[in-house]
C-alpha cells in the first residue's frame, strides 16, 4: 500500500502529540531496566512502488533496484521521561542505489544529520515537503553527498524529484525507544525502564496495532504485532 | 488531427478495460521477491495525468498547435499504460484527450530489448520522436512554464494539402498558420503545419543503441516531422537520427537530423509533370544542450528546416523555403516545491522574391515567457505563467500578452 501524503501527516502529528505528554514508565534513571522483543507480522506486504510507464522514451531503462517494503517499525507510544535526558543522536546515510532509497525506512532521533550520498550514475534530486522535515537538495551527481538534520518529530516521506518511483520514510523520534524491524519482522528494544507501556507497531506510514506490555528489571517481555 | 486510427476504433474500450482488469490483477499479485532474488517484472504498469489550463483568450494563435482546442483553455486528460508479456518485450500506449472530448491514441507500440546485457532496443509502432529536446512530451511536468517552444507547435502556413501558385501567396499567409489557404490543391481554409509536431507522433521503426556516455536513436516512420501520420499517404518515407553525448552527469549534447516527404498525394494532380509529393520533402537539423546542476536547469536548442516546394507559376523555389529558430529555457528552485523559469523563444524565416520586393515567406515571431511552479503535494503541481509574443509582419493580432494558471494531478 501506498501512503497519502495526508496519512503521513496525521501520523507525524500523532507521534508529535503522544510523545509531549508525561510519561507512564519508571522516571528514575539509574535503575536496572528491561527489553521488549519480539515480531511485527506483516501479513500483506505493500506493493512495491513501479516506475511509471516510459512511453515517451526512445529505449528501455537500466534495471533497478527493488525496494524492501518488508520492514516496519515498533516504538513506544509514550516514553519514560528519563528518555528526553539525554542523547548522541549522531549520523545516518540513507544511500541512493539502483534508483531506489536504501534503507527504503530509515528511524532516527531528534537532532540526527542524515546523509544523503548519490551511489548512482545519474542525477537525483531528493525532497520532502512533509511538514516535520522540507527540504530539496537539488541535483547531484554520483560520489556527491548532501545531508539535511531533523529537529522536529513526525513522519518525513521523501522522494527524488527526478525518478518518480523513489520513495522513503525518516520517522523522526524524540527518544530512543525504537527499532526499524529486520526482514522477518523481528525487533528488540533495550535499556527500557521498568514500566507499562503502549507498543505500536508502524508500517508504511501508518501506526497499524499497538498492544499494552509490561517491562520488568532485567527481564525480556515478548511481544506479537499483528499486521493484518 | 488524427483521432484512433479507424481500424482501432472497435478496439479502443476493450483495451481500456483489459489495461484496467490487468492492472488491478497485478496490484493484488505485487509481492516482493524473495531476498537477494531477481525482482518479477510487472506486468502492467498505468500512469496519468490530469492538467486543467485557464488562460487568457489567444485570438492571434501564437499557442495553437491544432486548430481543435486552445492549449491555454484546456483540460487534458493523458493515461500511459506498459504492458510486459515477457522479458524482452514491453507493450506501450498513451491515450490522451483534449477538452474531454474524444480520445486520442497518441502512441502504441512494441518496444524489444532482444540483449539483457546490451542497451539496444527496437520499438515499431506510432513511436516516439526521436528528433530534437522537447517532443517527448516527457518534459511538460518538468517545467514551469505552461506554453511550448515555437518549433514543436506553433503553425506555419505551409499546407501538407494545398500549394502556394506564386511567391505573393505565401507572404499573403503570413501569420495565419492557424487557417491558410494557397490556390493549389485544397483551397479550403485549414491549419498549416508547425515544424515538429509534439502533439502526435509518428509510426514507423526505431533502433536505439545507447553504450557509454553516447545514446543513438534512428528511425524511418511514414510521416514527416511537422506532419506525422499512421499511413503514408505520399509514398515517401521520413528518416530520423538523433545523438545525445552524456559527458557528464547534467551535461547532455544532442544532435538532430531528420528528412522526409511532407505533401499529401492528393496534390500530385496539381504539380508539374516530373514532380511528385513523394520526393518534395522536409529537412529539418538541430543541436540542444540540456544543463542541470544543483538548484539549476538550462536548455537550449537551435534547429533549421528547409521545405522543397512544388514549382511556382513564377518558377521553381530551387532551395525551397526555411525557418530557423532557437528557444532558451532556465529554471531554478528557489525553495522546496517552488521552481521559476524564464524562456526565450524566436523563429525566423527565409526570403523570397515578390512583386513588392525580396520579404520573408512567413512572419518571424518571437516570445518571452516567465512562470512558476508550486507543488504543494507530492502529486499535484500548479503553476502561472505570463507570456508576451511579437509577430510584427503578420497576422491579424500582431503582439499580445497571454496570461495562464494551470493545475496538474498526477499518479
Amino acid at each position: 500500500m501506498v501512503l497519502t501524503g495526508r496519512r503521513a501527516i496525521v501520523a507525524a502529528a500523532a507521534l508529535s502529540a503522544v510523545m509531549a505528554v508525561a510519561p507512564l514508565g519508571s522516571a528514575a534513571q539509574g535503575l536496572a531496566t528491561g527489553s521488549i522483543r519480539g515480531r511485527l507480522d506483516v501479513r500483506r506486504l505493500a506493493a512495491v512502488p513501479q516506475p511509471r510507464p516510459s512511453v515517451g522514451d526512445l529505449g528501455g531503462r537500466a534495471v533497478r533496484g527493488v525496494p524492501d517494503v518488508r520492514r516496519g517499525l515498533v516504538y513506544l507510544d509514550v516514553a519514560p521521561r528519563s528518555a528526553f535526558d539525554d542523547g548522541d543522536p549522531g549520523r545516518a546515510v540513507m544511500d541512493q542505489r539502483n534508483e531506489t532509497f536504501v534503507p527504503r525506512l530509515l528511524a532516527i532521533q531528534t537532532g540526527t544529520t542524515v546523509d544523503f550520498p548519490n551511489s548512482d550514475l545519474t542525477f537525483h534530486n531528493v525532497f520532502s515537503l512533509s511538514r516535520p522535515r522540507r527540504f530539496d537538495l537539488g541535483r547531484y551527481a554520483a560520489g556527491k553527498t548532501k545531508s539535511v538534520r531533523f529537529d522536529r518529530p513526525g513522519v518525513v516521506r521523501v522522494f527524488c524529484d527526478i525518478h518518480s518511483h523513489m520513495s522513503a520514510f525518516i520517522v523522526v523520534f524524540n527518544h530512543p525507544f525504537f527499532r526499524v524491524t529486520d526482514a522477518d519482522g523481528r525487533f528488540r528494544i533495550d535499556n527500557v525502564p521498568p514500566g507499562t507501556y503502549t507498543v505500536v507497531g508502524w508500517y508504511e506510514g501508518e501506526a497499524r496495532a499497538q498492544r499494552s506490555i509490561t517491562v520488568t528489571a532485567g527481564a525480556s517481555a515478548d511481544l506479537e504485532l499483528v499486521v493484518p | 488531427m488524427s483521432a484512433f486510427p479507424p481500424p482501432l476504433r472497435p478496439l479502443v474500450p476493450a483495451l481500456c478495460a483489459l489495461l484496467l482488469v490487468l492492472s488491478v490483477g497485478q496490484a493484488v499479485a505485487q509481492s516482493l521477491p524473495d531476498a537477494g532474488g531477481a525482482p518479477t517484472p510487472p506486468r502492467v504498469a498505468i500512469a496519468g495525468e490530469l492538467t486543467a489550463t485557464y488562460g487568457s483568450d489567444d485570438p492571434g494563435f501564437f499557442n495553437y498547435a491544432t486548430y481543435a482546442y486552445d492549449p491555454l483553455q484546456n483540460v487534458r486528460v493523458v493515461l500511459d499504460a506498459a504492458f510486459r508479456p515477457a522479458r524482452p518485450i514491453e507493450l506501450l500506449a498513451q491515450v490522451r484527450t483534449d477538452g474531454l472530448s474524444q480520445a486520442r491514441l497518441t502512441a502504441l507500440y512494441v518496444r524489444i530489448r532482444p540483449w539483457r546485457q546490451h542497451d539496444i532496443d527496437v520499438q515499431a509502432g506510432r513511436v516516439p520522436t526521436a528528433f530534437g529536446l522537447f517532443g517527448r512530451n516527457g518534459y511538460g511536468g518538468d517545467s514551469p512554464l505552461i506554453g511550448r517552444p515555437f518549433a514543436y507547435g506553433y503553425l506555419l502556413s505551409l499546407r501538407r494539402d494545398a500549394a502556394a501558385a506564386t511567391t505573393a501567396d505565401l507572404v499573403r499567409m503570413r501569420g495565419r498558420g492557424w487557417l491558410s489557404s494557397f490556390p493549389r490543391g485544397n483551397t479550403a481554409p485549414d491549419r498549416g503545419l508547425p515544424i515538429v509536431n509534439a502533439d502526435t507522433w509518428d509510426t514507423g521503426v526505431q533502433l536505439r543503441v545507447a553504450r557509454g556516455v553516447v545514446d543513438w536513436t534512428a528511425a524511418v516512420t511514414a510521416g514527416s516531422l511537422g506532419s506525422p501520420r499512421f499511413e503514408d499517404d505520399n509514398g515517401g518515407r521520413a528518416v530520423s537520427t538523433r545523438l545525445v553525448v552524456r559527458a557528464r552527469p547534467g551535461v547532455a549534447l544532442g544532435l538532430s537530423a531528420a528528412s522526409g516527404a511532407y505533401l499529401s498525394r492528393s496534390l500530385d494532380p496539381v504539380l508539374l509533370p516530373g514532380e511528385s509529393t513523394a520526393r518534395l520533402r522536409q529537412r529539418a537539423a538541430g543541436a540542444d544542450v540540456d544543463l542541470a546542476s544543483g538548484r539549476w536547469g538550462v536548455r537550449a536548442e537551435v534547429l533549421a528546416s528547409r521545405w522543397q516546394l512544388p514549382a511556382l507559376a513564377t518558377g521553381p523555389l530551387d532551395h525551397g523555403v526555411s525557418a530557423v529558430t532557437g528557444w532558451a529555457e532556465g529554471r531554478v528552485r528557489v525553495l522546496p516545491g517552488i521552481d521559476i523559469a524564464l524562456r526565450a523563444d524566436h523563429v525566423g524565416f527565409s526570403n523570397v522574391e515578390t512583386p513588392s520586393g525580396r520579404l520573408a515567406w512567413e512572419a518571424p515571431v518571437s516570445r518571452l515567457e516567465a512562470g512558476v511552479a508550486y507543488v504543494p503535494a507530492r502529486h499535484v503541481r500548479l503553476k502561472a505563467a505570463v507570456q508576451y509574443n511579437q509577430r510584427p509582419d503578420g497576422g491579424r493580432v500582431r503582439q499580445d500578452t497571454l496570461v495562464a494558471v494551470q493545475a496538474g494531478l498526477w499518479f
